[in-house]
């Protein structure tokens, strides 16, 4: 049976769905046995869902500057 | 219009070339901060867009335009880097596991110090907590470069881990690696906050 350390190491990719289905197969008995590593993983998939939501917004106007800047190129180097 | 009529029209069309920008700025402007960081990522999108602008003629759809506009944003960012000799090796210091997680468990591989019971454990509760979103930007913002952007393009982008391997520049398995090491850390920055209320 896998050990909790190799659970950790293997959550990205069992999360992922990126597993061949013997370690996932190992996985899943290993986090329906064992409540410490269940509660991590439930813990990891929360912070990915919550990292991707914590993303810094964007800036409002953003779309003048570049037309500015790819106006102010073009006056400054006239194509041929 | 979709994306390859923009595309088509762009060259002759400002409006269609602002609608471009305005769909796809934000995603790049995620890569360069995840590269060189906040000061100068919007110059560096900048420069992308006009990149984007002049060689619009050369995108032959071999593969989506957004992976095409965070590639050229991503050669640029690195660019820059390399002149403001803020470089690193990309292939450094990579390792399987977050260091402070290791410490979490005994010489059995069993947890020493399992998950702290969280207070907040739904995804309502954590996003609602102003103090914990303001703890995961703090914690994203201070990973090293190369797990912030590949955290950053997986996570956020929702890249592949082939598009990623591209613009990265380093193997499948390290940028694996990579994601994996960024998920821990916030995972133990967020079971931390749950624990003390700190960051």
């Amino acid at each position: 049976m896998l050990k909790c350390k190799e659970v950790s190491e293997l959550s990205s990719d069992y999360v992922d769905r990126r597993l061949p289905w013997r370690q996932r197969a190992g996985i899943v008995w290993h986090i329906f046995l064992c409540v410490h590593c269940r509660r991590y993983i439930r813990y990891f998939r929360l912070t990915i869902f919550v990292s991707k939501k914590a993303a810094t917004p964007p800036p409002d106007h953003v779309v003048d500057s570049v037309m500015d800047r790819i106006a102010k190129d073009t006056s400054d180097n006239p194509p041929d | 219009m979709d994306d390859s009529q923009l595309i088509t029209a762009a060259p002759n069309d400002d409006n269609a070339f602002r609608q471009l920008v305005a769909k796809y700025y934000n995603d790049m402007l995620v890569v360069a901060r995840a590269i060189i960081g906040d000061s100068i990522a919007d110059d560096v999108v900048q420069e992308a867009w006009l990149s984007i602008y002049k060689s619009l003629d050369k995108f032959e759809g071999r593969s989506s335009f957004k992976t095409w506009a965070i590639t050229i944003t991503a050669n640029e960012a690195k660019r820059r880097l390399r002149k403001e000799s803020q470089t690193t090796s990309l292939e450094g210091l990579i390792q399987g596991m977050e260091p402070s997680m290791l410490e979490r468990y005994d010489d059995t591989g069993r947890w020493s110090k399992p998950p702290t019971l969280w207070h907040e454990d739904s995804p309502d509760s954590l996003l609602s907590n102003q103090e914990l979103m303001d703890c995961i930007q703090h914690t994203m913002g201070n990973l090293n470069e190369q797990q912030r952007t590949a955290l950053s393009l997986k996570d956020l982008e929702g890249l592949s881990l082939d598009e990623i391997c591209n613009i990265i520049g380093v193997s499948a398995s390290n940028v694996r690696v990579l994601i994996h090491r960024a998920r821990q850390r916030l995972f133990q920055h967020i079971d931390h906050f749950q624990e003390t209320g700190q960051c």
